[in-house]
């Protein structure tokens, strides 16, 4: 897996795709987060940093890992786990548009904080 | 192992699962809340070459497309389900247009064995007709689409596990049943202001769930209904009453003494994570 130093602009980059994916427009995550919904936006910006606490707590809330959503994970799925070798295989009968948004899905989830019971 | 103890295999996994989260033998089901309690992550995707994915990554996350009706949603997230309650690996279901989902290999039937046992066990369709004072045999389709709204389940699926499951209707009623399809038999009550396909009637023997709907669904009841909550708009069509989901939320419908419901209204073709599907819009937005 490549890794890469994290940029700010890369981080405010996959915090706004991550809350979009999750469902989420600004204000909402906003309100989940306890912050003001402009703290969101200059956030996504790049104008504001991200405390290493608030970026876990993203994580949880977007249902993505922290090292996807930090940077330091690139956006193509580990599949050295057999089980995800099976799903890259069988994921070969989709559309090729498909094929790239649930490898990047993948990607995003992988190792995220589990809700297992 | 042969198809008949596969399907008897699934049947009484799914009662376990059932069990497991605290349905009662006559409480409908709904497979994503199922799959959240178990601790599944459910997302949705406008994926249209997808039915669904099940993916271990290394925890669990079922992927469903936005693009499917929500009886069809439902399905795909208890076979998903099944999947991973089976221990099967990770998994993919092309999109098909069949009434169920391909079932080439011993898996897949089992999934799907396990999905229609899951939201359609015959104790709580047995009690689903029961409630209604109707048989099977004879029920009127808009009494089996109630049913089939209950159970979360499309018209057409219901019929197909009535017949060929749980044997008990025959061919010659299942082809009576699906010679009028779900729109049809809403758009007679409803006229124009059924939907394109979405077709859901809410009795007075609801119970035990809320009505899930998204933005523009219509569902038809019987009158009188008052209604709490942004969610959804009250509408009088001459002897029932159409209540409209017009935005994301929760609310309640009230039909007078001694009846209630939930409505939990998602938006439309929602992409996301399933624990934010009925998340109401920030108010500064």
């Amino acid at each position: 897996m490549a890794t890469h130093e994290p940029t700010r602009e890369l981080i405010a980059e996959r915090v706004r795709i991550a809350r979009e994916r999750a469902g989420l427009s600004q204000g909402q995550a906003a309100k989940l987060m306890d912050m003001h919904r402009p703290t969101i936006s200059e956030i996504e910006a790049g104008r504001r940093r991200v405390a290493a606490d608030e970026l876990g707590r993203f994580a949880d809330l977007f249902g993505v890992s922290v090292a996807w959503l930090a940077g330091t994970k690139d956006d193509e799925p580990d599949l050295s786990d057999p089980r995800l070798a099976v799903v890259a295989r069988e994921l070969q009968k989709l559309k090729p548009d498909d094929i790239d948004r649930v490898m990047q899905f993948i990607a995003a989830v992988q190792g995220a904080r589990s809700e297992e019971g | 192992m042969n198809r008949k103890t596969l399907a008897g295999k699934a049947a009484s996994e799914a009662l376990r699962v059932r069990q497991r989260v605290g349905l009662a033998l006559t409480d409908p089901a709904n497979a994503i809340d199922i799959a959240e309690k178990l601790g599944i992550q459910v997302w949705f995707r406008a994926l249209p070459s997808v039915e669904g994915v099940l993916i271990r990554a290394p925890h669990p996350v079922i992927l469903l497309s936005s693009l499917r009706p929500a009886g069809r949603m439902s399905f795909t997230c208890a076979h998903e389900l099944a999947h991973y309650w089976f221990n099967h690996a990770g998994h993919v279901d092309v999109v098909d247009d069949g009434p169920v989902l391909r079932e080439d290999n011993d898996d897949e039937y089992q999934a799907n064995m396990f999905a229609a046992y899951l939201l359609m066990p015959k104790t709580t369709v047995q009690f689903g007709f029961a409630q209604r004072a109707a048989k099977p045999d004879s029920a009127a389709p808009l009494t089996v689409l109630a049913i089939a709204t209950w159970l979360g389940v499309g018209y057409t699926t219901l019929v197909h596990h009535l017949r060929y499951n749980l044997g008990l209707i025959n061919d010659e009623r299942a082809k009576a049943l699906l010679r009028q399809g779900p729109k049809a038999i809403v758009g007679d009550l409803a006229g124009a202001r059924a939907p394109g396909t979405a077709a859901f009637v809410v009795d007075r023997a609801w119970r035990a769930r809320a009505v899930d709907i998204e933005v523009g669904d219509v569902v038809v009841l019987d009158p009188p209904i008052s209604a709490s909550g942004a969610c959804v708009r009250i509408e009088e069509l001459g002897s029932r009453v159409i209540v409209v989901a017009v935005k994301p939320g929760t609310g309640h419908l009230d039909g007078g003494v001694g009846w209630a419901t939930y409505v939990r209204v998602r938006r439309s073709r929602f992409e996301g994570r399933s624990i934010f599907r009925h998340l109401e819009e920030a108010d500064d937005e």
